[in-house]
């Protein structure tokens, strides 16, 4: 799985309040980078978690040959709902974090 | 592949996998008698080779042992010649059962490689987290 790095913030607009604050403003992109990066992360922890979904039949019905198959599907699925569940907890934090600033 | 410490030790499991169930078929057909006519059971073996790119390992192929087997004289067999002699498979059970060793514990330590990628990648996901 290939995370896309987060996108950066979007550049502040300069004012004309404060003369000389945010006169340079980082090229942002269009903001939908993260969204796009986080909705194909579960994308893929969906088919991870339905392969293992379709091991642990197999193995309950006895037609599996390598019963770690199973186990390491699940496994692999679990680590990465963490990672998805880590991500996505960062990405609210910051959002949040946006939200309390005041000028 | 993702979290590819895990994929990698999960082929070393299924190599091992299979070469004990080649040890277990070896030991299970390991007193089979049979005619000197036709061939003793041949021991089979498995012949791991690495993957590409570091993709951990596989099985190649099976390769099967000495069709020759041991002849033993056992003249009141039904199976035996007109010299009283009768064939039993090339197998070497001390040696099987050294193997036997060997891969239950590669499998075991490669089942221990995917714990400890596990307890990794969590410690890996617990970074920051205050």
């Amino acid at each position: 799985m290939t995370v896309a790095p987060i996108a950066p913030v979007q550049g502040v607009l300069p004012t004309s309040y404060v003369a000389g604050v945010g006169t340079a403003p980082v090229a942002g992109t269009d903001g939908s980078a993260f969204a796009t990066s986080l909705t194909g992360a579960v994308d893929n922890l969906q088919q991870l978690q339905s392969t293992s979904n379709q091991l642990a039949v197999s193995a309950v019905t006895g037609n599996l040959d390598d019963i770690h198959n199973a186990t390491l599907a699940a496994t692999r699925a679990q680590v990465t709902l963490e990672l998805m569940a880590t991500m996505r907890n960062k990405g609210v934090d910051a959002f949040n974090e946006i939200m309390r600033m005041q000028a | 592949m993702t979290f590819d410490m895990i994929g990698i030790a999960g082929s070393a499991l299924t190599v091992h996998r299979k070469w004990l169930d080649a040890v277990s078929d070896n030991l299970a057909n390991m007193n089979n008698a049979s005619a000197t006519s036709g061939p003793a059971f041949q021991a089979r073996y498995v012949e791991a080779a690495e993957g590409s790119q570091g993709s951990g390992v596989y099985v190649k192929s099976t390769q099967l042992g000495n069709a020759e087997g041991r002849i033993v004289y056992q003249p009141d067999h039904p199976l035996a010649d007109a010299n009283g002699n009768v064939k039993y498979p090339d197998i070497d059970l001390a040696e099987q059962m050294g193997a036997l060793i060997i891969a239950q514990r590669g499998y075991q330590a490669n089942a221990q490689v995917v714990d400890r990628a596990r307890e990794t990648y969590m410690a890996a996901l617990e970074i920051g987290r205050s």
